[in-house]
């Protein structure tokens, strides 16, 4: 078996190989904006160095904070909203095949559209402020909750169903303590990729009538010619998401080594 | 429509001045397949008293499992009627408990947790919390899973899954059980275990049992009666009453064993 591995000289160094990869990124980055030899000073306020000092400042200064607060606000508002929206709708089209059958093809096609493509709708519709940004985002992260949702509820086992009829439980019995526990891990893996969605979705869309938000901000230090800042506040965004997303990965595999 | 009214029951005065617990009236059940429609059973008449346990053989596949499942109510009927109690019944009832083959457990639950399930539904009498806590504790004793109240089911045996699933249904006190091969997927051990454990409950709780089996010998230490299924369609074929007090031995039933045997035989090579 071993003698089969001859990557495994690779293991010796003890970094992990994730690591490696993120340290080729570092590596590249710098590479291709570092100050030492590059002498464009745009360019440079790009590098490495000059991002991680911005960083230190941006957060030594908390200037940042209220940002990602109200970023992180945002995110769990339009999540929330997508997943009490989403979820049941899911449920009820897992549960009607007709009813699935009707809107298949309508979801299919707004899907498709680019929830920022409602951009300007938003706006006439909900106006400035939090209020389109929340629109934006449920509307982008509400699909993958319908479809895995359905997705499960079409692939309980109908074993436990019969089970669940043998006990003369009511229709709401069965969707609430059979259906739901049994699509939980549909439900996070819904969840990761509704949040992988809205993090994506979310700095387009704060770039348009609102003053706060990591989204802004970007914009904010390109309007103050800031790149070293600019690139933190990237840095920052890849790393919240990154966060947000091994949480959800976390817990599913928790419930599934459970389950 | 005559009354299906089996020779055996009226052997027995205290049976035929009674109400039937379960009386089967001209059951059919038929299929709807890509190749045509199959009939699982027909013309199916049976009566099941108040504590009395029936074993219902047949081979494989001549509709033991349909015909179970029908009067379960978990599926409709194409003709003919269910009688609970004399009460024309087309649903499943709370007062009738159903073991399948596989326990069934719901998998994010604890063993405690799935018998609760069954007794904290809308249909079921409500329990206080010691009330509830007390039946389940009662429920466990009695198939003795004691210590593994907390266990998640993918922690469990074959057979302790089967003791919860048994559990579960004993919990809820039904009149009727009905139970589906309830041990087939056991070892042989395993499976004298629980057959013990069944003809200990059933001599406690004075239960009523329909049970499904291929396994002559479960048949002969458990019924009080034997009715053997003919396939295609399902129909019953004939009936032993078994009069031996219980607990049995198996050597002492042979004569019946044999009669069995032979009319199983001679079912299986039966025109269809
Ligand atoms: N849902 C169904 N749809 C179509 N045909 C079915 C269905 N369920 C059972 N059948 C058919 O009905 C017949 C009786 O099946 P059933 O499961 O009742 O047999 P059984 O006596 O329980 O057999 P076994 O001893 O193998 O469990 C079989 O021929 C089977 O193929
Ligand atoms: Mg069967």
């Amino acid at each position: 078996m071993s003698s089969t591995l001859p990557s495994s000289s690779v293991l010796r160094f003890k970094l992990p190989l994730p690591l490696w990869g993120l340290m080729g990124g570092l590596g590249l980055w710098w590479l291709f904006t570092t100050p030492l030899w590059h002498t464009d000073p745009i360019v440079a306020d790009f590098s490495p160095e000059r991002t991680i000092a911005a960083l230190v400042q941006l957060f030594s200064h908390g200037v940042i904070f209220p940002h990602i607060t109200t970023s992180l606000r945002r995110v769990f508002v339009g999540l929330f909203a997508a997943l009490v929206i989403g979820v049941p709708l899911g449920v009820l089209l897992g549960l009607s095949r007709p009813l699935e059958q009707a809107t298949s093809a309508l979801f299919q096609f707004i899907r498709m559209i680019s929830p920022l493509s409602w951009m300007p709708l938003a706006v006439m519709a909900l106006g400035i402020g939090d209020l389109p940004v929340y629109f934006l985002l449920t509307v982008a992260a509400i699909w993958p909750f319908i479809l895995n949702t359905s997705a499960g509820v079409v692939a309980v086992n109908p074993r436990w169903l019969l089970l669940s009829r043998s006990l003369c439980a009511t229709r709401w019995e069965t969707i609430s303590q059979v259906i739901i526990p049994a699509i939980v891990p549909h439900l996070l893996t819904g969840m990761r990729l509704a949040i992988g969605i809205i993090w994506i979705v979310l700095v387009p869309a704060e770039m348009l009538g609102v003053s706060a938000g990591l989204g802004y901000y970007i914009l904010d230090t390109r309007d103050r010619l800031a790149y070293s800042e600019l690139m933190a506040v990237i840095l920052i965004i890849g790393l919240i998401g990154y966060g947000l997303d091994s949480v959800l990965r976390f817990a599913y595999q928790r419930w599934t080594h459970q389950g | 429509m005559n009354q299906p009214l089996t020779t055996s029951s009226t052997d027995n005065p205290l049976q035929a001045t009674s109400i039937p617990l379960l009386a089967v009236q001209n059951l059919q059940k038929r299929y709807k397949t890509r190749q045509g429609t199959l009939t699982a059973f027909d013309g199916i008449d049976l009566q099941v008293q108040t504590g009395e346990v029936v074993c219902l053989l047949g081979a494989s596949g001549c509709g033991k499992s349909s015909l179970l499942a029908t009067i379960a109510g978990l599926q409709s009927a194409d003709r003919g009627e269910v009688y609970l109690q004399g009460r024309s019944v087309r649903q499943s009832q709370p007062q009738v408990g159903v073991v399948f083959q596989d326990p069934c457990l719901l998998p994010w639950l604890t063993v405690a947790q799935n018998i609760a399930f069954g007794l904290k539904l809308k249909h079921m009498p409500s329990l206080t919390r010691p009330e509830l806590r007390s039946r389940i504790a009662a429920a466990i004793d009695q198939v003795g899973l004691q210590g593994f109240e907390q266990s998640y089911p993918h922690q469990l045996s074959g057979g302790m899954a089967q003791r919860a699933a048994l559990a579960r249904t004993l919990a809820r006190r039904p009149q009727l059980l009905l139970l589906d091969e309830p041990f087939s997927a056991l070892d042989a051990i395993t499976r004298l275990d629980m057959q013990t454990l069944l003809l200990r409950i059933i001599a406690q709780q004075q239960t009523t049992v329909l049970m499904v089996t291929h396994d002559i010998d479960e048949a002969l230490l458990l019924g009080d009666r034997v009715v053997l299924m003919a396939r295609h369609p399902g129909r019953i074929y004939q009936e032993w009453q078994i009069t031996q007090p219980k607990p049995r031995l198996a050597h002492s039933l042979t004569e019946t064993r044999c009669a069995i045997l032979d009319a199983l035989s001679t079912v299986m090579t039966l025109p269809t």
